[in-house]
């Protein structure tokens, strides 16, 4: 039989209705995995197994004879990123300058509508201190590896989750996304990734990165992420920004497919330089593109017109001046304890005048209307998740930047700047067998269109797990 | 035969079905009025007779075949100044602004013509809308038409003392801090900023996410029919909430019975005028009569720290035209928009950087008030309308008041849905507003309690005013 912890979650919930699997037992497989892979893999800043146990038992009864489940999803372990409020388990931030003894009497909305959808919280996964880079390693706890190679970084900042999730540590996984931090580590570790449109999935509380922070599910299968969809987003008052209740099932009109879809390929999105963009991904994504076209979309190559704008500076702007003041509400001695990286970045944030951001903050509306506009012709528009594939683990980014111009990932940020939903999918393996991720962004609110996107594609592309998932 | 100025754009509509009245003779009322009138009131800047007689033709034959685009096809609509129509400069109230005309229609005047309503007028602003009275020096002073004395309230001046005064039945104006509630209430009418977003705008404006395209009607029943066309979705706004297909006017007619209402009549330590106090305070216990219950409640967030963080946005968001304009005819600004966007300048990255965090602290509070209560009631404004020309009215010690307006700006930072009704006439006979908000979203809640009001209310007002030149 299947290892139970690497089974997708809308299977699982199949066997726990006919009673052919349990919450406890695949909870029990999943701390088997965690046992055999996290030493290696260092994904979990914190553990709770005989919390999640007595959830798993809980759900249990609730799968019995006469018993009440509390959603689709109820009894699936699942895992949360450190950068998200969960009542009675720490969450630090990735920081030694967090309080190491709480309070920690909340949830968040996300960890609330999870809970409440009776969903077994594993632990809590690793991230850079506030989530400030695209990779995961921090002084808090350490390095996070990609369990494709060992000696890769998982990407981040949701990297934790991201190394969980593709060696069954949990069956799903909660990430943030202020740049890609959900679809970096998706994209490097094979999995997919949903940055849903800004606020569809409440946050609470306020990000220090405002409205480029967004919430998103991290999984192995796409049909895993409508579910979790169906349970995080979900209005929450907390949020200031949240959307109209529109009750969406993610999951009608799911199994679609993309038949004549409009579809806009763009290599580059208009604007990153050619040679920066991996040969071996621009093949993958190009081959991912024509499958669209076999699977009966109207696909052209396109690219939005930016008038010369560059998302990347209007981005950097925005978050190295947010954790410029992040940085501040900290004592001396606190910030002594904080990433080197992350005090260079807001040191240049600080020195960067407000002219300048609020010039930013004027540009970011500009971005957003022109790729309105350029959406307006389209349903989806592809392009790579990222211009590489894992590098090597602690770097603070690629090609040996410093990890203050967070400009290497521009597929994913101008998703954030624009608050379009945005997803990563696996597309094939370079030529050192490391993924590469497909970008399927979609307008404001069409985030089912984007998973029905995406499971079209997976249909007839599936998600490969990484060998190490094997070697249990 | 009834006076057509002074007809409401859903008795307009009514008239043209039933074939006692058409578009044209409406068209020629309000030009004729609007030569008589606005010379005095100054509110029209631009008005395309020619064009407007044309399309009131069209409209004509639209009725007359019974294929009429909406309940807005013929009547007539101004556009305030920092609105683009099709073929008229953006004139902004600024003498630094291109007199190249737009190229294209914002969305709301491109809805608005869809909708077969007559785009026959430009109603003046103060300079890029910049302050909560209407003078600028392009146009002068814009007045208003319940006391040629006294300012109308701003930015949409020109809106709103447009409609009062007959010269069209609705208007567009835009609303960063107040612009459309704050004219609304100084004019005796009916004005809503919509939840952010439902209003799709384009192009982007220069306060950001602070600033709203809305609706201004001398009845709410109006307000709900211009909302009915122009919250219909546009590709350029990037903000823009996916289409609801809400019809805002069959939402006018549901229950009010029950509602959860908070009374705020203070918002923090601010002066207010013992009229405006009054007569608000009554209008909200009229709300008792109509079903609800009303709690009087405090603000549910610091007013220092509301009003602080709103300033950092609004002043630093100015200064971007100092950049945008050459600093040889930054002379030309009006001096007040000139210091302000120099003080804007002032600001560290820090000032503006916390001005958003307390924004969303202030829209978080708003929304946990809005989880206790369906309406929040205050006060529009919290002074009468005061002198025209001056940039702010006089305090109790002979100093300015700098705190006269207090209430709106407030639901521009939460985003939430805000519309002032008309609650009464001071005894100097100028009108006071009740200001009605409501949680993100509900936005057809606010209008139907400014409509139930409206209704269980009526003859507040005397018949509508001629300007006194």
């Amino acid at each position: 039989m299947t290892d139970l912890a690497m089974m997708p979650a809308h299977e699982l919930v199949r066997l726990y209705k006919s009673r052919k699997a349990s919450p406890v037992e695949t909870t029990r497989a999943a701390i088997a995995r965690i046992e055999a892979f996290n030493p290696q893999l260092n994904a979990f800043q914190h553990l709770d197994p005989d919390g999640a146990l007595r959830a798993a038992r809980a759900s249990e009864k609730r799968w019995k004879k006469g018993g009440k489940r509390l959603s689709a999803i109820d009894g699936v372990p699942i895992t949360i990123k450190d950068m998200v409020l969960t009542k009675g388990m720490p969450t630090r931030m990735g920081s030694l300058a967090t309080d190491p003894d709480g309070p920690w009497t909340v949830d968040a909305p996300v960890a609330q509508r999870l809970r409440e959808a009776g969903t077994v919280l594993l632990g809590k996964t690793t991230s850079p201190e506030y989530g400030w880079k695209g990779v995961t390693d921090s002084a808090l706890f350490g390095t996070t590896h990609n369990p494709w190679k060992l000696d890769r970084t998982p990407g981040g900042s949701s990297g934790g989750g991201a190394a969980a999730e593709a060696v069954g540590m949990g069956s799903l996984a909660v990430g943030t996304d202020g740049a890609g931090s959900v679809r970096i580590p998706c994209g490097f570790s094979g999995l997919f990734g949903l940055k849903p449109t800004q606020a569809r999935v409440p946050l609470w509380p306020t990000s220090a990165q405002g409205t480029l922070s967004h919430i998103g599910p991290m999984t192995r299968t796409v049909r895993d992420a409508a579910m979790m969809m169906n349970v995080m987003a979900r209005p929450d008052s907390r949020d200031p920004y949240g959307r109209p209740d529109d009750e969406e099932d993610y999951l009608k009109g799911f199994d679609k497919g993309v038949k004549g879809l409009r579809i806009a390929y763009s290599p580059n999105l208009g604007f990153v330089e050619k040679e920066k963009i991996d040969r071996d991904v621009a093949q993958a994504v190009e081959n991912a593109v024509k499958v669209f076209r076999t699977l009966g979309a109207r696909v052209v190559e396109d690219s939005p017109d930016l008038m010369g704008l560059d998302p990347r500076r209007i981005l950097n702007a925005h978050w190295q001046s947010n954790v410029a003041i992040l940085v501040k509400g900290f004592s001396p001695e606190k910030r002594a304890l904080m990433d080197p990286g992350l005090l260079k970045a807001a040191e240049h944030g600080a020195n960067l005048g407000q002219e300048a951001v609020v010039a930013a903050i004027h540009q970011r509306q500009q971005v957003a209307t022109l790729m309105n506009i350029f959406m307006a012709k389209y349903d989806l528009l592809l392009t790579p998740t990222l211009p590489m594939t894992a590098f090597a683990v602690n770097q603070n980014a690629a090609w040996g930047g410093d990890g203050i111009d967070i400009g290497w990932t521009p597929f994913t940020l101008t998703f954030n700047l624009t608050r379009q939903p945005a997803a990563t999918i696996p597309c094939g393996l370079d030529r050192e067998g490391l993924p590469i991720g497909l970008q399927i962004v979609s307008g404001h609110a069409r985030d089912a269109l984007v998973l029905r996107a995406a499971a079209a594609y997976e249909r007839v592309r599936p998600i490969p797990a990484p060998p190490m998932a094997h070697q249990i | 035969m009834t006076d057509l100025t002074q007809a409401s754009a859903a008795e307009l509509s009514r008239l043209y079905r039933k074939g006692k009245a058409s578009p044209v003779e409406a068209m020629k009322a309000v030009l004729a009025r609007t030569d008589r009138v606005n010379p005095a009131i100054n509110a029209l800047c631009r008005v395309d007779a020619e064009g407007a007689l044309k399309a009131a033709r069209r409209s004509e034959r639209r009725w007359r075949k019974g294929e009429a685009l909406s309940a807005l096809d013929g009547v007539p609509v101004s556009i305030k100044e920092l609105v683009r129509v099709k073929g008229w400069p953006a004139t902004m109230g600024s003498r630094l602004t291109e007199e190249a005309p737009a190229d294209a229609d914002a969305p709301a005047v491109a809805r608005l013509r869809e909708a077969g309503a007559i785009v026959f007028a430009q109603s003046t602003s103060s300079e890029y809308g910049h302050k909560g009275v209407t003078d600028s020096p392009l146009h002068g002073i814009t007045r208003n038409p319940w006391n040629g004395e006294r300012t109308p309230g701003g930015s949409s001046g020109g809106a709103g003392a447009a409609v009062a005064a007959g010269l069209g039945p609705i208007a567009i104006g835009t609303d960063g801090g107040g612009s459309v509630r704050i004219p609304s209430s100084f004019c005796g009418l009916v004005g809503l900023k919509a939840t952010f977003g439902r209003v799709p705008a384009w192009p982007p404006s220069l306060t950001g996410d602070l600033a709203n395209t809305g609706p201004m009607a001398r009845t709410a029943l109006d307000c709900a029919l211009m909302m009915n066309v122009i919250a219909r979705p546009d590709a350029r706004d990037a903000h823009a909430l996916p289409a609801d297909d809400t019809d805002y006017t069959r939402k006018l007619g549901g229950k009010l019975r029950k509602l959860r209402v908070g009374f705020v009549l203070r918002f923090g330590d601010h002066p207010i005028d013992i009229e405006v106090a009054a007569l608000v305070t009554k209008a909200a216990h009229a709300f008792e009569k109509l079903g609800c219950t009303v709690e009087e409640v405090e603000a549910p967030f610091p007013y220092a720290d509301a009003s602080r963080a709103f300033v950092v946005h609004w002043l630093s968001a100015l200064q971007r035209l100092l950049q945008l304009h050459p600093e040889s005819r930054h002379s030309e600004f009006d001096p007040n928009l000139l210091a302000q966007a120099k003080a804007g300048q002032r600001y560290t990255l820090q000032d503006v950087v916390n001005a958003q965090v307390t924004r969303r602290e202030l829209a978080l509070a708003w929304n946990l008030f809005f989880e206790r209560y369906d309406l929040m009631l205050s006060p529009t404004v919290a002074v009468q309308p005061f002198e025209a020309g001056k940039n702010l009215p006089d305090g109790p010690e002979g100093k300015a008041n700098i705190l006269w307006s207090p209430y709106t700006a407030q639901f521009n930072m939460s985003r939430h849905p805000a519309a002032s009704v008309p609650c009464g006439l001071s005894r100097q006979g100028l009108p006071i507003g009740l200001h009605i908000a409501a949680g993100h979203y509900r936005d057809a809640l606010v209008l139907r309690a400014a409509a139930h009001y409206a209704e269980a209310n009526p003859a507040t007002f005397p018949a509508l005013p001629e300007a006194k030149p």
